[in-house]
């Protein structure tokens, strides 16, 4: 079906399962974000080659610590993972501070495992050309090379080839034809999608390496701004806005269903809704003015509906102004950058007193609400 | 069958894999790439060959296979329900 991808394309991730508290999960995770970034020598971070990343994923009562590396480097020698991981998770657990401190007297290493995934496939032309199809099958996610190049994340891009595969496979099984031909249709699908294409060509990651291989402050401040900070809106905006015009021409209710789903999620996250030793579902009771908020939320998304509802009845705006103007909105982007980064900042700032008491609302209404206001149907 | 190891806490090995690596030894070089990589240490060099020790604690991540320049490596997963299991990945 295809050639077999080259070692420098493959990362091996190694992956340390740790039991947390759930309450100190979320005070040390849960309400930041933390970025480390260390010289080669330093030893903190898998600090071979082009392909090296570090990441903790918070779960509910665990922590998966994810340390990865190429298999080959940019002097095309192997390295000696066996030794090299074992060196990194010492120094990253003993040298940095905040893990040092906070999350080592509160963790306790469970499992140990890792795997291969598949990270730069999307860089190299040639590889992104090779078919992701063959009569009667069809690769989804890492396995079609699919995964980020641009932030490493292999999630989205997993996600969104799963529906395009099961939209067409659904197409092959209604024609009665599984042929390598009919199911082109898929790579078609693939190669149109803003998102996985944008986030299988960006280089944010790779140029993170460059800079640290180079020591350049001024290069890491840079990628870094452009992949993590308001520079994405220079290259992310077009594919974005692409993207959720083509959902919200499908279903004008798409952006309260995700409203929805996000505030589901927040709530499953809260508080146990499930009794596991009495095998049943927890009832919260909640008071008259949870219930008027409810009714507040409710009438919120309602009126979102009914905006997007028209707006798309009007699809002449759509197809004349929006459509366009999503084309060229990283270009203007770029050009407005410089003016909105202050008012963005200023912005924040004005915000700051406020926003940790607009936050606590929130938490307070989700955690309080009936779960059944927030599903989707 | 099924095996646990101190030093790869959490995982478990279900017997019955068989020979879902094996190496081919008129092609292997000696190189050394399929021991510095495997995490497991599944691998040895003997009379400047690759041999394999055990594939116990092989967590079936094929970069054994990738990094193999000669292709002396073949990689095949096992069976369902043998292998490598574990509850937390």
């Amino acid at each position: 079906m295809r050639e077999k991808y080259p070692p420098e394309t493959i990362s091996l991730a190694d992956t340390y399962d740790y039991i947390m508290r759930k309450e100190d999960i979320d005070k040390i995770f849960g309400y930041s974000v933390k970025m480390c970034w260390g010289w080669d020598e330093q030893k903190i971070s898998p600090p071979l080659g082009y392909g090296n990343g570090l990441m903790v994923w918070p779960y509910r009562s665990s922590i998966h610590f994810m340390q990865d590396q190429c298999l080959r480097t940019d002097k095309k020698s192997v390295p000696n993972l066996g030794k090299l991981f074992d060196e990194y998770h010492h120094n990253i657990t003993s040298k940095l501070l905040w893990w040092k401190d906070l999350v080592a007297p509160r963790a306790k290493l469970r499992a140990r495992m890792w795997e291969g995934f598949e990270i730069y496939v999307g860089l190299n032309k040639k590889l992104r050309k090779m078919p992701n199809h063959t009569d009667g099958m069809i690769l989804i996610g890492d396995a079609a090379g699919l995964e980020s190049t641009e932030l490493c994340d292999g999630v989205p891009a997993a996600w969104y080839s799963a529906e395009i595969a099961a939209q067409v496979a659904i197409e092959a099984i209604k024609a009665n034809d599984v042929s390598k031909a009919f199911l082109k249709k898929y790579d078609d699908k693939v190669k149109a999608h803003s998102i996985i294409q944008w986030s299988i060509k960006g280089r944010n990651r790779y140029n993170l390496r460059i800079a640290q291989q180079e020591h350049d402050i001024k290069k890491l401040k840079k990628y870094i701004h452009q992949g993590w900070g308001l520079g994405s809106l220079t290259h992310f905006t077009t594919p974005f806005m692409k993207l959720l015009l083509a959902y919200v021409k499908e279903d004008p209710t798409i952006i309260t269903k995700w409203i929805k789903m996000y505030f589901r999620y927040y709530q499953n996250w809260l508080h146990e809704s499930y009794d596991y030793v009495k095998k049943k579902v927890i009832k919260v009771t909640a008071s008259k003015r949870v219930r008027k908020k409810e009714r507040k939320f409710l009438s919120t998304l309602r009126f979102i509906d009914l905006i997007m509802k028209s707006m798309l009845r009007i699809r002449r705006v759509l197809k004349i102004i929006i459509i366009p103007l999503s084309n060229s909105l990283n270009t203007l982007m770029r050009k407005s950058l410089p003016i909105i980064e202050p008012i963005n900042s200023a912005i924040i700032k004005l915000l700051n007193p406020i926003s940790n008491k607009l936050s606590n609302k929130m938490i307070k209404f989700v955690d309080k609400a009936n779960p059944s206001i927030f599903y989707v149907y | 069958m099924v095996k646990t190891f101190k030093d790869f806490p959490g995982v478990q090995w279900v017997e019955g894999a068989g020979e879902f690596i094996k190496i081919n030894d008129e092609k292997c070089i000696g190189c050394g790439n399929c021991v510095k990589v495997c995490l497991a240490g599944c691998f040895e060099i003997m009379e400047k060959k690759a041999k394999i020790k055990s594939l116990e604690k092989c967590m079936e991540c094929a970069a054994c296979w990738y990094v193999c320049q000669e292709e002396a490596i073949f990689f095949s997963w096992p069976p369902g329900g043998t292998g490598y299991k574990s509850d937390w990945g």
